[in-house]
């Protein structure tokens, strides 16, 4: 019956019977893909399957708005991974194919650019509610930050754990444009005794009852001067799935502080205890948020900075080379909350290592293009592996953390070849 | 130092053409708001989701419960996409949506959906690894 089950990836069968669909908008844009062929009648089993490397790893390949090629997790609310080879293009993620990740199925369809509007209240001197117009007066900041999901690559975790099942592709990089944060509490000025400062976006639950996403972060962070909220991503205005019109830009930090569609922000004279810092998103506070599965008793604080992260983009696993051909090897590393120092590259599964030409730096937050070569002399398997090491001295861990959110999974990748 | 912005700048800005060159999304320069950013205007956007078609066959009483409540909030492809998991989690995640997330399910319900879940799923029915 599901047809999702299946590990090849292979002739699936049509989904569960039930009612006719009520929205066909999906298989229509599956059917795209491929042959460049728009037919509404397509089957569903025509959409173009992809296998991510762990069990029950099948996913479709969609087209959302305003998004080029996607794998799909969810449809409602959209979870959209992007597929690991547009990595290999490019320093920058491109918008179209950056990846999309609601929480709440209430999530605004339309936004008129003269009527939205950011209210900035709380432990203010003075509320204030911007329009975009004022925002885009500010002086503008402007900064290249990965994005990365909290949970990226959670369908690696060892046991395996719930959640949004991530290959490696619930991350992007992107040069961000707005103005800081900083400047508009500035504007709202912050009176003493704020101690953080919460955010919530347009996004609702279907039912009121559901707690509202909203994240907070510490006034000095809030404050630091490069906590930013962006209205342009790559140059252009953000797509509506990737927060438009505003989105909080939290440098070096997960994902889930970027609330998207940023309309409200709350100076709080308290901690935040609502759901969403205080139940969801927490990691052990351990270096590298690990623990053993488990574990009773383990103090569980909000997740925060990220930590390094090093991929191989140009070879995929299991690829075959030529004996004895010398072949360039390249991927993106970043340094988590700071820059990259260095890449390590080992062509024999960690026993040595080389250090990795990096190339430009577009910034501490941002991907960093790393390569090197590799001339496969003896026949036979090789495992390649990169190892990111950041501006703190922090590297890549050789064995695979675990927490039961499945967060912060930053292990040293392997991609093994063989020769031909 | 200004030059180097200025690559980065290009770079992203090329990154961010392609893609809308690529994939036509209309700049409406007319009701467009500019910012200080050389091509950056905001204009109106509107679009239409998906909502997610898949829902749990069969016509007993809990995959009713299913359709209504699970798929009330999110599409199937949640569940479809988990990895094997003991009906003991698949328990806990029922009664999270149930207590933190306000699913409108009575407290009795949440075993058999959770069972009804698991099996859908694929998934043996008790115990995992």
């Amino acid at each position: 019956m599901n047809s999702n089950k299946l590990l090849n990836g292979s002739s699936p069968e049509p989904s569960a019977s039930g009612p006719l669909p009520r929205r066909s908008f999906l298989k229509i844009a599956a059917g795209v893909i491929g042959g460049g062929i728009i037919e509404g009648s397509l089957p569903a089993f025509a959409a173009k399957l992809i296998q991510l490397p762990f069990e029950n790893g099948s996913r479709e390949l969609v087209r959302f708005p305003q998004k080029g090629e996607m794998i799909l997790l969810r449809e409602r609310p959209p979870l959209l991974e992007t597929p690991f080879e547009v990595f290999d293009r490019g320093v920058f993620t491109p918008n179209d194919q950056f990846f999309v990740r609601w929480h709440l199925p209430g999530i605004p369809t339309s936004i008129d650019v003269n009527t939205f509007r950011l209210r900035v209240d709380g432990r203010v001197r003075t509320p204030i509610e911007f329009t975009l117009k004022e925002i885009l007066r500010q002086p503008e900041a402007e900064l290249a930050a990965v994005n990365q999901c909290s949970g990226n690559s959670r369908g690696f975790s060892s046991p395996r754990v719930p959640g949004g099942e991530w290959g490696n592709g619930a991350m992007g990089n992107a040069l961000w444009t707005g103005v800081t944060l900083k400047s508009i509490l500035d504007r709202a000025g912050v009176l003493p005794g704020a101690v953080q400062v919460r955010f919530n976006g347009l996004d609702t639950g279907e039912v009121p009852e559901t707690p509202l996403f909203m994240k907070s972060l510490a006034i000095d962070h809030a404050m630091d001067g490069e906590v930013m909220v962006a209205y342009g991503m790559n140059g252009t205005q953000l797509p509506m799935l990737n927060g438009f019109p505003l989105r909080l830009v939290v440098p070096g930090w997960y994902s889930t502080y970027w609330v998207k569609m940023l309309s409200h922000i709350e100076v709080l004279d308290k901690p935040d205890d609502n759901y969403w810092m205080h139940t969801a998103y927490l990691i052990p506070d351990t270096p590298g948020g690990t623990m053993v599965p488990d574990a009773k008793g383990v103090k569980m604080i909000p997740i925060n900075r990220m930590v390094p992260r090093s991929f191989i983009t140009n070879l995929r696993d299991n690829a075959t080379v030529r004996r004895g051909v010398p072949i360039e090897v390249r991927g993106i590393a970043f340094g988590g909350d700071t820059g990259v120092k260095r890449v390590a590259f080992s062509s024999d599964g960690g026993s040595t290592w080389e250090n990795a030409a990096l190339e430009k730096e577009y910034g501490r937050y941002s991907f960093r293009r790393w390569q090197t070569n590799f001339a496969p002399k003896q026949p036979g398997t090789y495992k390649l592996m990169a190892n990111a090491t950041n501006s703190n001295n922090l590297s890549q861990p050789a064995a695979s953390t675990w927490n039961p959110g499945g967060y912060m999974r930053n292990v040293i990748e392997r991609v093994t070849i063989h020769t031909a | 130092m200004a030059r180097t912005r200025q690559g980065i700048i290009l770079a992203a800005i090329l990154t961010g053409l392609t893609a809308t060159l690529a994939h036509g999304v209309a700049l409406a320069q007319s009701a467009a708001i500019p910012s200080r950013h050389r091509t950056i205007r905001l204009t109106s956007q509107k679009i239409a989701l998906p909502f997610g078609d898949k829902v749990f066959a069969g016509n007993d009483k809990v995959a009713k419960v299913a359709n209504e409540h699970c798929l009330l909030c999110h599409s199937r492809g949640m569940i479809d996409t988990q990895p094997p998991l003991p009906l003991e989690t698949w328990k806990k995640e029922v009664d999270k949506m149930r207590t933190a997330y306000g699913c409108p399910l009575r407290a009795d319900q949440t075993d058999g959906l959770a069972e009804f879940i698991a099996h859908a799923a694929s998934v043996p029915a008790a115990g995992g690894d």
